[in-house]
């Protein structure tokens, strides 16, 4: 079975996604073989090679990993239709609308099935990096819990938090997201990675100080806020947008190697090898 | 003699982040209790935006605070916003005092003494003329209170809720998730006094199913021993412009203000805001923060 690492956060665009797609190619450059996983998709979907289709986000990670993106990485595709209703395909099956009710209802029995397809990924690679949705602590709605951390307490994995500093109010999120988690979650969260910094890293470093002491977990790096990498889904999917990309996955290695604590998530990694 | 001074009440508006929805939730308020009859005026310590809204007599203040002006029916004022910060060259910013351009200023000057207590001076006086002419004044906050890096040098938050005695309103965002966190967070990371400066929460943009909405606000008032004192729903077409949002890329920055406005001018057009804030917080329970009868002056 394959090592693994979990990216939740403490908001919606905290830089999941692209804290993801960064493992994926650091840890493909380091030699393992990588899969992306997340439970579910809402966004962009593509299509793939064998039939199906995967979410943008896991698409484009498989590629920064130089892996082949396959249906298991993403086994619930959830096609807005409303604000309480979904189409739902799960694991290539259409399952046909489902208003949000239902949707709870379908999630309580899914979740075995969401575990085999990890378990199918698990098999076949080093490494699997797992995105989790929104946040761990949306009281509101219960059903995220599911792909943060249910998943999380059931595979044992090292979870990091990524927080975006950009919006203020960062060692708000951090501390409440912490709190809010029972106690056995909290412990699966290793450490802490602060996202889109900019300003003057000598007047954040007290506040980070303060804040491991107050979370008890480490800071993992400050990644900067890098406006010129664009991972977003391209309107028309072709070569010329591919190879930008391979060139965002490079700038953001170097950004992970450059920023963060890389011998500490090797590590994690390895513990859990 | 401090009883025979007229003063006004006043409420703050802050934010557990940046883009919260704090300027359109104190825009809100100035047109209710404006509605309400009394002689309202917004203010805003200190603002860091790119934007400024001109005034006739060529002074520039925080957008907001010339729209909640507006809201209030009243002509905006240098006093609503007596401290503007424009970004010039990195690390350097634009300072203007009551309207008007002061120096620049370098980003070590925030954490001085002196460039503190000047800033505190002149949002102490500022804010005392506004009490005397008014009956209520809408307080904004900027960004979030808790800073813990910088706190010493926020001049825009809790310093000025102490200042001018007011109970503080603690807005926080559902739409971008991690609302919950926020909220509590926040509370976790003020000083003792200051968590007694907050009367409640406001849980903002707030969309899609309610099922569990009632479970969460009991989660987050047990955790904080605060009321929830309304959720707010998502307000598309009026969701106004945040001023502190100088680094923001988003959308939601001055877009959608445009939107808003529309066509229609005068104090009216922000009755939609103004409708759906009053129906989602508990008014009876705002009076009484300001002490005020809730029928108003009418």
């Amino acid at each position: 079975m394959s090592a693994l690492i979990m990216i939740q956060g403490t908001s919606a665009s905290a830089g999941k996604t692209f804290l993801s797609a960064a493992l994926c190619r650091l840890l493909a450059e380091e030699g393992y073989k990588v899969a992306p996983f997340c439970v579910q998709s809402g966004r962009e979907m593509v299509p793939l090679p064998g039939g199906g289709e995967i979410g943008w986000s896991q698409y484009m990670q498989a590629e920064a990993a130089g892996s082949t993106a396959v249906s298991e990485m993403n086994p619930l595709l959830l096609k807005t239709i409303s604000d309480t209703a979904y189409e739902v395909v799960f694991c290539g099956k259409n399952m046909g609308e489902m208003t949000l009710k239902e949707y709870r209802s379908f999630l309580s029995t899914a979740f075995n099935e969401i575990c085999a397809a990890l378990t199918v990924l698990r098999q076949n690679y080093d490494v699997v990096v797992v995105e989790g949705v929104n946040t761990p602590v949306e009281l509101h709605q219960p059903e995220l819990d599911l792909a943060n951390m249910r998943l999380a307490a059931e595979i044992n994995a090292p979870v990091l938090l990524v927080t975006d500093i950009d919006r203020g109010g960062m060692f708000a999120y951090v501390v409440g997201t912490q709190a809010l988690l029972q106690q056995h979650q909290q412990q699966l969260i290793k450490g802490v990675v602060v996202n889109r910094f900019r300003g003057f890293k000598d007047k954040l470093q007290g506040g980070l100080t303060m804040l491991e002491e107050l979370i008890k977990k480490p800071i993992i790096g400050v990644l900067p806020y890098l406006n010129n990498i664009s991972l977003q889904p391209p309107l028309v999917m072709s070569a010329e947008n591919q190879k930008n990309r391979q060139q965002a996955y490079v700038l953001l290695s170097q950004a992970l190697r450059e920023n963060l604590d890389i011998k500490f998530i090797l590590e994690l990694i390895q513990q859990k090898k | 003699m401090k009883n025979a001074e007229k003063k006004a009440a006043a409420i703050m508006v802050q934010g557990t982040a940046s883009n919260v929805g704090k300027s359109a939730i104190a825009t809100a308020l100035c047109r209710i209790f404006s509605r309400a009859g009394y002689r309202v005026a917004p203010f805003k310590s200190w603002n860091m935006a790119l934007n400024s809204y001109s005034m006739p007599d060529g002074g520039e203040i925080g957008r907001a605070q010339g729209e909640q002006a507006e809201a209030a029916g009243i002509e905006p004022t240098v006093d609503m916003n007596p401290l503007l910060l424009k970004p010039g060259a990195p690390g350097q910013t634009q300072l203007f005092v009551r309207g008007h351009f002061y120096g620049n200023v370098g980003y070590t000057h925030h954490s001085q003494e002196a460039y503190l207590s000047f800033c505190l001076k002149v949002i102490r006086e500022s804010f005392a003329k506004l009490r005397q002419e008014y009956e209520i004044i809408v307080l904004e906050g900027a960004g979030s209170p808790a800073e813990i890096n910088l706190k010493e040098q926020d001049i825009a938050n809790m310093k000025v809720a102490e200042l001018a005695s007011a109970p503080v309103l603690l807005v926080s965002d559902l739409s971008r998730g991690g609302a919950w966190a926020a909220a509590l967070g926040t509370v976790m990371l003020l000083s003792e006094t200051e968590r007694r400066r907050v009367a409640g929460f406001v849980m903002n943009k707030f969309r899609g199913d309610d099922t569990f909405l009632p479970s969460a606000l009991k989660v987050l008032e047990k955790q904080t021993s605060l009321p929830v004192l309304g959720v707010v729903p998502y307000l598309q077409e009026v969701n106004l412009a945040e001023e502190d949002g100088v680094f923001d890329n988003s959308d939601s920055l001055y877009g959608k203000q445009e939107a808003a406005t529309t066509e229609q001018k005068g104090p009216e057009r922000f009755d939609a805001l103004a409708d759906a804030v009053e129906n989602a917080l508990d008014m009876p329970a705002l009076y009484k923060l300001l002490e005020l009868p809730m029928g108003g002056r009418l």
